[in-house]
């Protein structure tokens, strides 16, 4: 039997099709959080992947992870976007919250509430880092390289936004 | 909160970022992180996620590799928005296929010049171009140059404006033969005998030899015009034509008003001898005489001048230079690896240099470009994050 190697052309959409299996609700996650329009971020989710598939062969190894390389061009997508629209609706206190599980115990739910409203008082900013971190699941080191900063800086404003986070949940509480 | 701050992390920090990464990794944190890590997975849970109808839709297009679907604008009809993207996106891939043909007649050019400014830099083609040629020659003028070495001949076509004349053309011509280094000696033998063979002669020569692409040989030869094409053709084949010039001189007007003078002359002498005859008294004849005499040397002057026209008219000059050249070149006129391989070295110094020379050009208006672009990423950039603080 002849075992035919695989193509080399192949190999980076074999990657980014493991990629957009790891990262499809990350990606979305992330653009409704920072957009704050669902019906936007499902474009954008699409957008940033067509534009992932047909760049596959520009990405560099040596400038950060495949993952880091997917956001920004999720994030750039995003930001052009909002250019185009000026948008000016809240990121994510506009944001349709999934429904409720009626199984949730109350306390999670005011938890849940007293953080939404919370984040509805950060600036934009500091929110799209709670959305790289959280919904996105962005390590450090791939947030500094979406943002273009250094990892260092990244993780001094990471934790900054988080501390005003906790305060801003201890007030609402 | 400014990109460039570059505050550094405290320990406390690390440790709660860590802290974090580990809750949202599934892992038990310390007690005093408990709320830290009830914060991170109340926000997590925040995460919107997209719904089944989305989740199926984009899938099916990863499985076609997002290929050959139509891009619209994000937000368009939710009926379009499940293939929908950014029109335009692939704009910049279709300019650069439209640029492709461009790019590549430029590189063909580009090569084209190379070979180009090789062959007619080395001057030593194996096929027998002249390097120089005169243009056809014009209707008239003290020095005009030849139409072309196969029209030769002591009487040329006249041009317009003088239809059914024969112009008389003084023609010189130098021609330029590249010879193996080895070979003077016996193309210069050679020379000698085809003047002859053709019918005219070798006037002055000179065959000088020195140490390797020196020496050579010059010849001063009569050649009889109405052979001078068959003449010249037989001693290119002495080697490779390294240059070849015809130059005329319309003589007709000259030769007309000699003819005319000449005429005028010898009528004026058989008046004289006329007169001389019926001269009576010695005074007179001694006059007649004095003026006889004048007048002869006068035609005997012209008929010299027309002598030497005639011959320039019927036997062009050529300035026959034989120049040594490397027996190993392609230039000796055989084909051998050894001349190939000079050839090729030759072609690929041009081409270098054309490298060079269009490295030159493009080198500056790369930086230009780059600078430009840089500009243009910045500002770009600039505007998103402005965009993003807008929001």
């Amino acid at each position: 039997m002849t075992v035919l190697a695989p193509h080399r052309a192949d190999a980076p959409k074999q990657r980014l099709e493991r990629l957009y299996g790891e990262c499809r609700d990350d990606v979305y996650g992330y653009l409704a959080s920072l957009l704050g329009d669902r019906s936007l971020a499902e474009d954008l989710t699409a957008l940033a992947f067509e534009r992932a598939f047909r760049r596959r062969r520009l990405f560099n190894p040596r400038r950060g992870s495949e993952r880091a390389w997917l956001f920004g061009i999720a994030r750039n997508a995003a930001l052009d976007e909002l250019r185009r629209r000026r948008h000016s609706t809240a990121l994510v206190g506009d944001v349709p919250t999934d429904a409720w599980d009626g199984a949730e115990e109350t306390e999670g739910v005011l938890r849940r509430v007293t953080v939404q409203a919370a984040l509805a008082g950060l600036t934009p900013r500091e929110r799209e880092l709670i959305a790289l971190k959280f919904h996105a699941g962005l390590s450090n080191s791939d947030i500094a390289r979406v943002l273009g900063v250094s990892e260092s800086n990244a993780g001094t404003l990471l934790h900054r936004t988080i501390t005003k986070l906790r305060e801003a949940c201890d007030e609402q509480e | 909160m400014s990109r460039s701050e570059q505050t550094p992390m405290t320990d406390e920090a690390r440790r709660e970022l860590e802290a974090i990464d580990a809750t949202l990794g599934g892992e038990a944190v310390a007690a005093e992180h408990l709320p830290l890590a009830e914060l991170a997975l109340a926000t997590q849970a925040l995460r919107p996620r997209p719904s089944e109808e989305f989740v199926q839709a984009l899938d099916a297009r990863a499985a076609r590799g997002f290929s050959g679907e139509r891009r619209e604008a994000p937000g368009e009809s939710s009926s379009a928005r499940r293939s929908s993207s950014r029109p335009g996106g692939g704009t910049r891939r279709k300019r650069l296929r439209t640029a492709a043909p461009a790019l590549g007649l430029g590189l063909a050019a580009l090569i084209a010049v190379a070979v180009a400014v090789s062959l007619s830099g080395s001057g030593r083609g194996r096929v027998a171009q002249p390097a120089f040629r005169s243009a056809p020659a014009a209707p008239r003028g003290p020095l005009v140059s030849a139409p072309a070495a196969g029209t030769a001949g002591p009487g040329v076509a006249a041009p317009a404006g003088s239809p059914g004349a024969t112009r008389q053309v003084e023609r010189t011509s130098t021609l330029d033969i590249g010879v193996a280094q080895d070979s003077i000696q016996s193309a210069a033998q050679r020379v000698f005998t085809m003047a002859s063979a053709f019918g005219g002669y070798v006037k002055q020569s000179n065959v000088s030899s020195g140490g390797p692409l020196q020496g050579g040989a010059s010849f001063d030869i009569r050649l009889p015009s109405s052979k001078l094409p068959s003449a010249i053709a037989a001693l290119s084949h002495l080697g490779h034509v390294r240059s070849e010039n015809d130059t005329t001189n319309d003589v007709t007007d000259q030769l007309s008003s000699l003819r005319r003078s000449l005429g005028g002359l010898e009528a004026e002498r058989s008046s004289l001898l006329r007169q001389l005859a019926a001269a009576s008294e010695a005074q007179q004849a001694a006059r007649l005489k004095a003026r006889l005499h004048a007048v002869e040397a006068r035609i005997s002057q012209l008929q010299g001048t027309l002598r030497a026209l005639t011959a320039r008219i019927d036997y062009t000059s050529l300035a026959l230079t034989l120049t040594p050249e490397s027996s190993g070149g392609a230039a000796s006129g055989e084909l051998t690896p050894g001349a190939a391989a000079g050839d090729a070295a030759r072609i690929l110094d041009a081409a270098l240099a054309v490298l060079v020379i269009g490295a030159a050009a493009v080198l500056p208006l790369a930086v230009i470009v780059i600078a430009g672009w840089t500009a243009v990423a910045l500002t770009r950039r600039r505007l998103r994050e402005q965009a993003l603080d807008a929001s």
